[in-house]
């Protein structure tokens, strides 16, 4: 029996900022742009929402299926950490505007940018397990940045967007490689969200432990499968990407440590294993849970399949928790997500000014967290949803009413 | 291992990385960040360093150093143990 991803699709927003530009205008130390390695990032719209995002991820992938296979998703997990509710899941809202049979599990999972992989491995678990023999799962990765980043050093690598996952015993997309699982957990205070409003803590702290926690997991990985060399067994990598740089750092860090490579060798390495991966991050920013997926979406489209193909992967997230995996992807894998046009929905997004992002930035922070009532004025963004979201039928967000959260149909 | 063998080894690092200062007095107030170090290159300096000395250290333990000296001492701290 094999598990994995049947189907996969990123959603990148409507809009984009160039990230030098950002630099620029904020007077921010152009010395560190080099190092981020990003181009743009993505920017949310008022009208949209980590369950917007989720479900404009999921609708083109849930709509290929036949009835049948849509009513055998008998779990949905939403991962975030730009959570609406203490207690009510994301996975409520997004079941409903999906159309999915209630003879399903919903619920959401939290652990910072790991939540994506986590939810993942549940879902992959509950497939192997064969409780329920042909049932699929669909797991949601959506998060957003929190506004109040502004004029900091964070606000270049931030960005929104959502990766819908179906996860199933026919892994067109990606065949995971079950029980292949190297993961290292531990208590460290390096980022958080201990406040509806903001992200905080010690970058410099952070990188550190992702650094511990990729030779951590690696090595129990290695300890679990024979022969695991770190350069000949993986053709691909595809690594949580925080910003492009701390890729290279770290794929640098492990090519010297397990094998001793020079320079020269570690950057050909790099350009040909590591570098398809970071096409699209480099376009949509820190996108946390979702963003392992991102890269592998980005992995798949671009790199060589003519025969098959086995990635390395690596998540991690602050807090921390952290996992090294792998699988295996095909010419059928890139033909199907070809068909989803990720790479066409990037150069599609508006581009923006500079005074439309900070226009943007203070409409987004009118529907702070925990608002009880509030009804969207698409007046505010008529030109970019004019050009971007009307009669695209994309979910957005219409109102907020008594805390209940109503969408429509654009 | 001695201190300066430990402080010669993170001189090495930081010039592997940084050339230019080669014929400068880096003291042990000043920070690496100061030198023009990013946190991907501070990271690496301290892998190399480490490597050199033969010593497997979690990255997160240099954290709380604010200047060169303080780095050195960790370093130095975790030598006398192995």
């Amino acid at each position: 029996m094999s598990v994995g991803i049947e189907s996969i699709n990123a959603y990148v927003g409507q809009t984009s900022l160039d990230i030098r530009t950002l630099f620029e205008r904020r007077g921010l130390d152009l010395a560190r742009f080099d190092n981020l390695m990003m181009e743009k990032k993505s920017v949310s719209l008022p009208c949209e929402d980590p369950v917007t995002n989720a479900v404009n991820a999921a609708k083109p992938i849930i709509d290929a299926l036949s009835d049948h296979d849509r009513n055998r998703i008998e779990l949905l997990i939403t991962s975030t950490e730009s959570g609406l509710d203490f207690g009510k899941s994301l996975s409520t809202y997004i079941h409903d505007y999906l159309g999915l049979s209630r003879k399903c599990r919903l619920f959401e999972v939290k652990q910072a940018c790991y939540g994506g992989t986590a939810s993942l491995q549940m879902a992959a678990n509950f497939v192997m397990s064969n409780a329920s023999p042909g049932a699929k799962a669909l797991v949601l990765a959506t998060d957003i940045a929190r506004v109040a980043a502004k004029m900091t050093y964070a606000e270049p690598s931030q960005g929104a967007a959502a990766v819908a996952i179906l996860v199933s015993d026919t892994p067109d997309i990606f065949a995971l490689d079950f029980g292949a699982n190297g993961y290292h957990g531990y208590e460290v205070m390096d980022t958080c969200r201990p406040d509806s409003e903001i992200e905080t803590g010690d970058p410099d702290l952070s990188l550190l432990s992702y650094l511990d926690c990729l030779e951590a997991s690696f090595r129990y990985y290695s300890e679990r499968v024979e022969g695991a060399d770190f350069q000949e067994t993986f053709d691909y990598l595809a690594f949580h990407t925080p910003f492009g740089g701390m890729v290279k750092g770290a794929h640098r860090n492990m090519m010297r440590k397990f094998k001793r490579s020079s320079a020269e060798l570690i950057q050909t390495d790099f350009e040909k294993r590591a570098r398809p991966s970071l096409q699209y991050c480099c376009q949509v920013g820190n996108v946390y849970s979702a963003t392992l997926y991102l890269a592998l979406c980005s992995l798949i489209d671009h790199a060589d399949v003519t025969t098959a193909k086995r990635v390395g992967l690596y998540s991690y997230g602050s807090g921390c928790s952290s996992e090294f995996f792998s699988g295996v992807m095909t010419q059928a894998s890139q033909r199907k997500l070809a068909s989803l046009g990720i790479g066409k929905a990037l150069t599609n997004r508006h581009a923006l000014t500079m005074e439309e992002y900070d226009r943007l930035l203070n409409l987004n922070a009118e529907w702070r967290f925990g608002i009880k009532d509030k009804v969207m004025d698409y007046s505010d963004i008529s030109a970019i949803y004019d050009k971007q979201l009307a009669g695209k039928r994309m979910l957005v967000l219409k109102e907020v009413s008594n805390y209940q959260r109503k969408y429509e149909w654009s | 291992m001695n201190h300066d063998e430990v402080w010669n080894t993170l001189k090495r690092a930081i010039l592997e990385i940084f050339p230019e200062y080669a014929d400068r007095e880096i003291g042990f107030d000043e920070s690496l960040k100061a030198l023009g170090a990013n946190s991907v290159d501070r990271a690496e300096i301290l892998m190399v360093t480490m490597e050199s000395l033969g010593l497997k250290v979690p990255m997160v333990e240099f954290s709380r150093a604010t200047n060169i000296g303080e780095l050195v001492a960790i370093l130095h701290r975790h030598s006398m143990k192995e």
